[in-house]
């Protein structure tokens, strides 16, 4: 009963401490005007490149890319910049300032805080408007929904719901890992381009990547959850056991994250700059 | 004119070219302590090359050519362009936004060499060794996969490319620094950065050739500076344009060097007019 209460009270204080975060963030957005809008249009011109690059190649003459027709292209770009939107407005920004907080030694002031540093530090940031910018890829994914004439049942709609959602928590987690090997490295700048660099296969077909390397998208580096899975589940090209399959990935990186983050605490002196 | 002044005009230019110089060594060391960075940043940079590859090797399957490039072509276009993609890195604009912003300009304008020419020469010095890295992972490649890489045997091509990739560099370094005075007027540059990187990228060539676009944005590319950092280079290399267009590119280059550089110059007198100093 006092255990409930005092995990009740936690809770109470994380929601208290997130909702004062998101007002923040929504003030630094207010008070930025031509930033604001500068972020929008730089979200849209980056949907706009990737479906661009897709679009010229199909314009050329090609019909499809190893299966994959424009339409499909469409979910999976859309797919994409979805749960990229996704993990920017909620974490992006956050989890860009871990190496900082490491390097200066100022996370000694979110550790003294009464709540957990890492869902402290995923979130600080936290920028709600941004959410808009995921509803850009949405007409992205309906025509390529009605390029290949297909409708979407209720369960399948939830299903890739689940998948778009397990695949921001993989991508969250990767980041957070890149993130936190500052205090092991110090500078991170290279991990982050290599984690970086790597989740961006994520908008590819994995059917286009040889054997070995799609099963290395599927275990050790898993981008494939990003936007291929969720893909699949929504054209209907998919069977239940990818739905688990996502969900068991995004267990196994929220774990491996926070295990990451507990070793990089141990290492953390507070000896910053 | 007298003899006096015969002395001391190539001593400046001297004393000048040591001082550039300086910068660029100190940079360059200062980015061999960062080395392991760089050198997981390159396989970072290699992760996109394989996406990129594979994509086209799939896409080949149903056209054996596209606007005129073969896969040979294609692959190659990929590897020059990651090499030149860093050798033309755009970051001085943020180095140089984050001095202003913060009142460091200072510091760097009281120095004996002009401010712009030391931030182009900084760049320099900072892309030396991971540009350095990229090439010799491309020439790797290159003798790895020879049947997918193109190698050109003429000496007027290398030529002719060696002398457009000084010039996209330097074009590069002078962009950025244009792009880096607009703080002078701007509070926050960062949100900018990003649809700023994307849309050079996209203009250079950076994410497909440019030979693909259709015509209305092909024209728009044409207009535009960007091209000469990524495309025309490799044009060159691969041996898509004669002698007389590639003397066309690098004049072409030189002309986009003067001009960008004019706008420096006025960017540069009439920011410094509302600089204060006193950061933020």
């Amino acid at each position: 009963m006092k255990a409930s209460s005092h995990l009740g009270a936690g809770v109470r204080t994380m929601i208290r401490i997130l909702r004062h975060c998101m007002g923040y963030s929504l003030a630094i957005e207010a008070a930025s005007p031509l930033g604001s809008w500068s972020n929008a249009i730089g979200a849209a011109v980056d949907l706009a490149v990737s479906l661009a690059f897709f679009q010229f190649v199909f314009l050329k003459g090609v019909d499809s890319i190893r299966g994959w027709s424009w339409g499909h292209l469409l979910v999976l770009v859309g797919s994409y910049n979805i749960v990229l939107q996704l993990h920017s407005a909620l974490f992006g920004a956050s989890l860009g300032r871990i190496p900082r907080l490491i390097r200066t030694g100022s996370l000694d002031t979110v550790l003294l805080k009464p709540v957990d540093s890492q869902i402290l530090v995923s979130f600080h940031l936290i920028t709600p408007a941004r959410l808009v910018y995921c509803l850009y890829s949405v007409p992205a994914v309906v025509m390529g929904i009605r390029h290949l004439g297909l409708s979407v049942e209720p369960v399948r709609a939830l299903l890739y719901l689940v998948t778009l959602l397990c695949g921001t928590v993989v991508l969250y987690a990767s980041t957070l890992c890149a993130q936190a090997t500052a205090f092991w490295l110090g500078d991170v700048y290279g991990v982050s381009m290599l984690a970086g660099q790597g989740m961006e296969l994520a908008r590819y077909p994995l059917d286009i990547f040889p054997r070995a390397m799609q099963l290395g998208l599927l275990t050790v580096f898993p981008a494939a959850f990003v936007a291929y899975i969720p893909a699949r589940v929504l054209i209907g090209d998919y069977e239940l056991v990818l739905v688990g399959a996502g969900l068991v990935m995004a267990g196994s990186w929220l774990i491996i994250s926070r295990l990451a983050w507990r070793a990089g605490l141990r290492r953390y002196v507070g000896a910053g700059e | 004119m007298s003899s006096y002044t015969y002395c001391t005009v190539p001593r400046r230019l001297l004393t000048q070219v040591s001082q550039h110089l300086a910068v660029v060594n100190y940079h360059a060391m200062a980015a061999m302590h960062l080395r392991v960075s760089h050198l997981t940043a390159i396989l970072g940079g290699m992760a996109e090359l394989v996406g990129f590859v594979f994509l086209w090797s799939a896409v080949y399957l149903s056209s054996p050519a596209l606007a005129g490039y073969s896969f040979q072509q294609m692959v190659t276009y990929y590897v020059v362009a990651m090499v030149l993609s860093e050798g033309a890195r755009y970051e001085t604009n943020w180095e140089l936004w984050s001095d202003i912003r913060d009142g460091k300009l200072a510091a760097v304008a009281i120095r004996p060499i002009s401010t712009c020419s030391y931030y182009v020469a900084r760049q320099i010095g900072q892309v030396i060794l991971p540009t350095s890295i990229r090439v010799a992972v491309a020439i790797f490649l290159g003798l790895s996969t020879r049947q997918h890489i193109f190698v050109p045997y003429l000496p007027t091509q290398w030529m002719a490319f060696a002398v457009s990739v000084a010039f996209a560099v330097y074009l590069a370094s002078l962009l950025s620094v244009a792009r880096g005075l607009a703080a002078f007027w701007l509070l926050d540059y960062g949100p900018f950065g990003w649809l700023d990187h994307l849309l050079v990228r996209f203009f250079a060539g950076g994410f497909l050739p440019l030979g693909l676009f259709p015509p209305l944005l092909r024209a728009i590319a044409n207009w535009l500076p960007f091209r000469f950092i990524v495309y025309d280079p490799i044009q060159i290399y691969l041996g898509h344009t004669t002698v007389a267009q590639a003397l066309t590119v690098v004049a072409g280059q030189a002309l986009w060097v003067i001009g960008t550089f004019a706008l420096v110059v006025v960017l540069w007198r009439r920011g410094s007019r509302r600089y204060t100093g006193e950061g933020l």
